[in-house]
């Protein structure tokens, strides 16, 4: 039995009781300084801004953390970020919703409100969001307000990506600037090409400098607290904490702990930069080796002070949040950040890649217990079954993760999209699942895209069934189709019609992020940005992708299944009637109700008849993106399978769909079955999946499967366990989410929140406290299938 | 040549408890006995046949419209009703019922269709070393489709495990032993005259059967359920270790398997009376107490299947 020690204990304690409050510091700080450097080029100005916040924010540090770096005012107060978005700051509405909805809730102090208010006036028309939707013409307006497509990074600066951590440990930001200084001064400037880069690399030195002086600030204030401080040992860790802070991250780490450190200052220089989401660590068990490796053998760290390091590491991870507005945080859950953490899985040449690291940080989850970091254990071929079995230990533990990932398929499907073997070997999911590297710039989410919506389209000539606007072709009334193979082709052509949209949407978007929201503090670390003069915004990476997400495949699938059924087949009732009682929202049509979700053939009980049409459609999916490029670099659109909880704010801008479900209700998650539908056992809904291709979904597919805790009683269930996660790699799955809980524990905390408080659950990509989650999410959750209970 | 058919109750895919690995059960319909506390009502009587799950009914009525049966199916104040002993099973009502409520309970099938079910999960057995564990009902009161479904699958490479009450004539059981890897074999009541009162017959062709199929080299595990108040007297649990450690040489297995709660829906959908009424499941403490007995007798005892 693994147990917290007192402080570890006092740091998470710290993080379960704050209450989440806005903070407007940074928002202030913004401000200034955007009218400070008004003449600015966008790239320097950005930089700047950087600078101004590190030089003069409120820094902290924990009672007793081993860790610093801070985000906002003070413990879990998420800052403002006025230049994404200002409509909630002086809508009284829409806080007073933000305070007290179910999910997220977050205070929002009445003496700052005046001042926020103040801000959003200066903003107003200047914000990412004011120009992306300036540049959407009407016919995409459209489908975006009907839910064809919905959300993808309007709001927000990218994130979703891994840095070259191990470049910063080597180098540190003094050689970062010195290689910045090289190209520099090898430049013709007389070439207006290369003219054209000094605005990155001048923008480069600055966050450089800025990052070096953040840290300076925190070893200064190590240094006063360790002044002040009465006991001893305490004395020593914060004399250590300035010391270490003098060093790192401006020069190469020289020690585990500076390692440690040192990412998570350049971190959350990255988080303070923008507030991208799912800035991820990667593969921290390989970055770090050789530094514990030499700390070990030299004996100058024990592993049990490795140990708590990592669980600091673990909290402070948590620390870290975001202010969502009403629509947002319909796709953030429960404080998501998407801090993706992985351990295990392959060495670039091939070898099995797990080490006592890998280990650690399954241990300091266990310890942990808290939401943060997003942690994935890599598996392949290679893996070691005593590695798997403490996988699936973490995983009894009910916490929602780690998430598991299939290292042969998502290798090739990297390889498919042009990367090298090498290179695809060293992946990593970020965020939710979308799988990068440190030289892959991938703008996800790209949109998510709305299967349920074609269908609505095809029954209603191309319109939108809530709001009359016509959001695609107008094609023939429902009388006139006489079979289901038209039907399909009539699905087709809308489908094909509505990824033109999304891709040109998507571009549009892309395009205004080069020119608003360059980033130029994750792109010293992303290569090949030094060495291109550009920002990851401009296409600095060396592969350049955008990540549309297909989001309701299961409500399709059977919703089409059961028209090819009963329309087509059966002819128990016409499209028309069909049509009728979807548009009545199923009023006086309650027997056919019943019908459609009486309707046994659904995707996820392994018909090979219906999960044929699952893969057909998710090949659609894929063809279509592939047929199109994007904006940076000519680059490619990498297709994702999976929607996090995207499928419940698409949902509410859907119409009653053929599988029985009612309006705005919410679609089916990623490639998981309809809720309650798959009754034909785990095995069953697992081979459904395997049948999509998901090796074409380089962006990653999602299957969330409930289990009951005697399902991983003891070594011989655990074996099972481990047969069938092993079995559902080789049919082709990628990934596999598991929920270790009964739907009375849920049913419970449904009841009395305050209960439990600390109950933990996977949504999609992440795993979140439950009670934080809003109510048709947590009913989702307790109607999906809990397999092995008969 | 004609395929073998017989009455499937249901097929369950992704079984952990009943034999090694990740197991597809197969239960078939029809049981000589009628235990009190049986957990599958439903699976006894050997032929298809029609349940009426009220809770899922929403009156639409378009079963009693097509019932050809006077007053099997009929409408009372704006209620649906289903009389049992009426029906002849013709299954027009569950054709037409929306939702399910009119469900057929057992289903005629060959046996390649079975072999469709159980190949499909065919990569969890090879990886797992699972396989197929045929149950029921009584899988011997169908010995042609279980034997020709067992045979299927030694054919096809696929590990077999039966579960039996044992009552059956021995020929039936040793026609198919070449197919079977292994054995659960039931023991309910070693006192003739209890066992007869609580499940209907004697337990005479019962523990012959146990004699004979220890003897013939079979993995073989016995299960006891253990009902509170039935067969839960210290003195018919000793009497029962006894016999297995003295009369069954080569078993060294035995399965207690507590009895859980299923409440009475199930007995009242099936218009039954449920004989055992509000007895609660065994204590933790006692089940460690009876797993001790069966230890005393160097046999290996586990709780729960």
């Amino acid at each position: 039995m693994l147990t917290r020690s007192e402080r570890i204990e006092r740091l998470r304690k710290a993080i379960i009781e704050n209450e989440p409050v806005v903070s407007i510091e940074r928002a202030t700080l913004v401000t200034e300084a955007y009218q400070e450097f008004e003449a600015d080029p966008i790239l320097i100005k950005r930089a700047k801004v950087l600078d101004k916040l590190l030089r003069n924010m409120t820094i902290f540090i924990n009672d007793g953390d081993l860790l610093v770096g801070n985000q906002g005012e003070s413990l879990r107060c998420p800052p403002v970020y006025p230049e994404n978005l200002v409509g909630w700051m002086d809508d009284e509405e829409e806080m007073a919703r933000m305070e007290v909805r179910s999910v997220n809730p977050l205070k929002i102090p009445q003496q700052i409100r005046p001042q926020l208010k103040e801000l959003a006036q200066y903003w107003k028309g200047k914000t990412l969001v004011d120009k992306v939707y300036a540049v959407f013409p009407d016919d995409i307006l459209k489908a975006r307000k009907s839910s064809l497509f919905s959300v993808s990074l309007e709001k927000n600066a990218v994130g979703h990506c891994v840095l070259d951590y191990e470049k910063l440990l080597q180098k540190g930001y003094h050689g970062l600037k010195e290689e910045i200084q090289n190209k520099l001064d090898k430049m013709d400037l007389t070439d207006p090409k290369e003219l054209a880069k000094v605005e990155f690399l001048e923008a480069a030195r600055i966050v450089c400098d800025a990052g070096i002086a953040f840290a300076e600030r925190y070893a200064g204030l190590a240094l006063e607290l360790a002044e002040k401080e009465a006991d001893q040992e305490r004395k020593r860790e914060l004399e250590k904490i300035s010391a270490m802070c003098r060093k790192v991250p401006a020069n190469p780490a020289g020690s585990f702990y500076e390692a440690v450190q040192s990412v998570y200052l350049a971190h959350i220089i990255n988080v303070i930069e923008t507030n991208a989401y799912s800035m991820s660590f990667g593969r921290f068990d390989q970055y770090m080796y050789p530094y514990y490796k030499k700390d070990i053998e030299e004996g100058k760290i024990t592993v049990q002070e490795v140990q708590e390091i990592i669980n600091c590491f673990w909290c402070k991870t948590n620390e870290i949040m975001h202010v969502d507005d009403s629509e947002m945080v319909y796709f953030h859950g429960g404080h998501p950040f998407g801090q993706h953490l992985t351990v295990g899985g392959m060495t670039r040449d091939g070898r099995d890649a797990t080490n006592e690291l890998s280990y650690m940080c399954l241990d300091a989850h266990e310890i942990v217990e808290l939401y943060q970091p997003d942690f994935s254990v890599r598996l392949h071929k290679g893996s070691s079954y005593k590695f798997k079995e403490r996988t699936a230990e973490v995983i009894r533990l009910g916490l929602g993760l780690p998430q598991i990932f299939n290292d042969e398929i998502v290798i090739e499907s990297l390889m498919n999209d042009g990367l090298p073997l090498e290179e695809a070997r060293d992946y990593t999911p970020t965020g939710c699942v979308e799988y990068s590297t440190p030289q892959c710039w991938v703008r996800s989410p790209g949109g998510w895209f709305n299967v349920p919506k074609v269908i609505e389209a095809v029954l209603h000539q191309g319109k939108c069934a809530l709001t009359d606007r016509q959001i695609s072709l107008n094609t023939k009334p429902v009388e006139e189709i006489e079979s289901f193979e038209e039907f399909m082709e009539l699905f087709k052509k809308h489908f094909r019609h509505a990824v033109r949209l999304h891709v040109i949407w998507s571009n549009l978007i892309d395009n205004v992020h080069a020119k608003v929201m360059p980033q130029p503090s994750v792109s010293i670390l992303t290569d090949d940005c030094i060495k291109k003069g550009k920002d990851v915004s401009q296409g600095g990476a060396r592969y350049n992708f955008t990540s549309p997400l297909m989001v309701g495949i299961a409500t399709a699938v059977d919703s089409l299944s059961i028209i090819k059924k009963k329309v087509f087949e059966e002819r128990t009732f016409s499209l028309r009637e069909l049509v009728e009682a979807l548009d009545s929202n199923f009023k006086g049509a309650e027997v056919l109700r019943a019908r459609l979700l009486n309707y046994p053939y659904r995707y996820g009980n392994d018909y090979d008849e219906v999960d044929d049409m699952a893969r057909e459609i998710s090949v659609l999916f894929c063809d279509e993106f592939a047929k199109y490029r994007i904006s940076r670099e000519n680059g490619k659109f990498r297709a994702g399978f999976w929607s996090v909880t995207a499928n419940f704010n698409l949902g509410l801008g859907t119409a009653a769909s053929a599988d029985g479900r009612k309006a705005k209700e919410e679609l089916s998650d990623s490639i998981t079955p309809n809720s309650g539908k798959d009754v034909n056992g785990l095995t069953a809904s697992l081979k459904s999946a395997a049948k999509l291709d998901q090796r074409r979904a380089s962006c990653g597919t999602v299957l969330n499967r409930h289990i009951t805790p005697t399902e991983l009683q003891g070594a011989d269930k655990i074996r099972r366990f481990v047969d069938m996660v092993d079995t559902y790699f080789e049919l082709g799955g990628t990934n596999l989410g598991f929920n270790v809980v009964s739907a009375e524990t849920l049913k419970k905390a449904q009841q009395n929140p305050e209960d439990y408080s600390g109950l933990m659950v996977k949504v999609a990509g992440y795993a979140a406290f439950f009670v934080e989650l809003g109510k048709p999410c947590q009913d989702a959750l307790i109607a999906r299938t809990e397999h092995g209970l008969s | 040549m004609n395929e073998e058919k017989g009455v499937v109750f249901k097929i369950q895919r992704y079984s952990l408890h009943d034999g090694p690995g990740i197991r597809t059960l197969i239960f078939l319909k029809g049981c000589p006995l009628r235990c009190w506390w049986c957990f599958n009502p439903e699976s006894q009587s050997p032929g298809p046949e029609i349940i009426f799950y009220r809770e899922k009914c929403i009156n639409c009525k378009q079963c009693v419209q097509v019932c050809p049966i006077p007053g099997c199916l009929k409408t009372e104040d704006g209620i649906n009703s289903f009389k049992r002993e009426l029906c002849n099973s013709c299954g027009k009502c569950v054709n037409v019922c929306p939702t399910g409520a009119m469900t057929s309970i057992g289903k005629l099938m060959e046996v390649s269709e079975v072999m469709k079910e159980i190949e499909k999960d065919r990569p969890f057995y090879d990886k797992s070393g699972g396989g197929v564990t045929v149950s029921g009902g009584e899988p011997f009161m169908q010995p042609e489709f279980t034997r020709a479904i067992l045979k299927k699958c030694k054919e096809e490479g696929i590990n077999t495990a039966v579960e039996t009450c044992g009552f059956t004539c021995w020929d039936n059981i040793e026609k198919s032993m070449e197919y079977i890897d292994m054995f659960f074999f039931d023991l309910k009541e070693m006192d003739a005259e209890k066992h007869r009162k609580m499940t209907g017959v004697s337990n005479k062709l019962i523990l012959e059967n146990a004699k004979k199929l220890a003897a013939g080299g079979k993995k073989m595990i016995i299960r006891m359920p253990i009902i509170p108040g039935c067969n839960d007297e210290l003195d018919d649990l000793k009497a029962a270790a006894r016999f297995i450690a003295e009369e069954l040489g080569a078993v060294k297995e035995v399965h207690l398997l507590p009895y859980e709660v299923i409440g009475v829906s199930k007995y009242e959908r099936m218009q039954r009376e449920y004989m055992i009424g509000d007895v609660k499941p065994p204590s933790q403490e006692a089940m460690e107490e009876f797993k001790g007995i069966f230890e005393g007798y160097n046999l290996r005892c586990q709780i729960g299947g």
